[in-house]
């Protein structure tokens, strides 16, 4: 899953918006966007982060700089354990020329030390976006790990899985407790590349970061509370 | 104490039982960060987190006994995972709390922190 490999397999699929969103890591989802060449594929950064709480955050943040804010977050509340390749396999880092050129040794299956409402502001405060992932799952999700969906949260949109997706016939701008509904292929292998993705209708013209906020917050009940100032 | 003791004394159902492992004591988490950070490797560990990745925590820890909680549904893939990793997966319809009370009794009231 290098991320010259994934571009290639979103290219094939006729993907026009794609994140990476490694768990608590940055690398990939920003070198992707360098090394994009495709002007079909646009790529937005991302990362899914995991809460004290053990629940998965997706965050979507404006530019590298924002990401690399993150990433000192994740460096300072991440503990300092070992991953377990013999489980997990091995986390290769890749470089713009598809090389592997470092291991990731550090478990990033692991709660960040950071509860959920300081997670989400986090992200705000550093412009991004914040979305509760797979929130139907059994496991690391709002749903196992608190057992409801608060609709005075400050989430962007909520995410269900591909599976609950496609059994309750969700589309774009449904909402769910106020917040807007979103879906993705949560793919761990490059053949699930393609085989799930959400159709926007043509009067929603999303295509970057910006436009997923625009979009976002026009469909749900504007519960952004904007940057800490 | 060896785990088929266990098993019998508490009447635990055997989802995966592959080794009759010395048990010197219990940990009881249901977050996987929780047990990741203090559960020690000669520990039987209560949860009702039956999913893939307790695997996971059970091979980072070296922990090879899991009971789960509540008669919490265990599907086929955790079972074959199990298998594969020889971890011992065994089962409760009793709570947490209960279960733990009659391990800490068992094992001499003894845990790591002692």
């Amino acid at each position: 899953m290098s991320p010259q490999n994934i571009l290639k397999k979103a290219e094939k699929s006729g993907l026009n918006l794609i994140a990476i969103t490694d768990h608590n890591a940055v690398a990939h989802s920003i070198l992707i966007r360098k090394i994009n060449k495709i002007s079909s594929v646009n790529i937005i950064l991302g990362i899914e982060l995991t809460t004290r709480e053990e629940i998965h955050i997706l965050g979507y943040f404006p530019d590298e700089y924002s990401m690399r804010e993150m990433e000192k977050k994740i460096s300072d509340c991440l503990p300092k354990m070992k991953n377990k390749p013999s489980f997990f396999g091995d986390q290769l880092i890749y470089d713009e020329k598809g090389e592997i050129v470092e291991i990731d040794y550090m478990l990033r299956q692991n709660a960040l030390q950071i509860s959920l409402d300081e997670l989400i502001d986090y992200i705000h405060f550093l412009g991004g976006i914040a979305i509760p992932a797979h929130i139907n799952r059994d496991y690391c999700s709002l749903m196992s790990q608190i057992g409801f969906l608060d609709p005075t949260s400050n989430f962007d949109a909520v995410e269900v899985s591909r599976f609950e997706w496609i059994n309750k016939k969700y589309e774009i701008g449904d909402l769910l407790e106020g917040f807007p509904v979103i879906s993705g292929s949560d793919s761990h292998f490059l053949e699930d590349i393609g085989t799930f993705f959400l159709e926007v209708k043509d009067d929603n013209h999303i295509i970057d970061f910006s436009s997923l906020q625009d979009f976002l917050r026009k469909t749900g009940n504007e519960k952004y509370s904007g940057p800490f100032l | 104490m060896k785990l088929s003791q266990i098993i019998n004394r508490c009447s635990l159902e055997k989802i995966v039982f592959c080794s009759d492992e010395e048990i010197k004591t219990g940990y009881c988490g249901d977050l996987m960060s929780d047990v990741i950070a203090h559960a020690s490797n000669d520990s039987v560990w209560i949860t009702i987190q039956a999913h893939k990745n307790s695997i996971a925590v059970a091979l980072i820890k070296d922990i090879r006994a899991i009971i789960f909680t509540n008669n919490v549904e265990i599907n086929q893939e955790l079972i074959e995972k199990a298998r594969e990793e020889q971890i011992n997966l065994l089962r409760t319809e009793k709570n947490s709390f209960q279960i733990c009370g009659l391990l800490y009794q068992m094992l001499g009231g003894k845990s790591d922190q002692d």
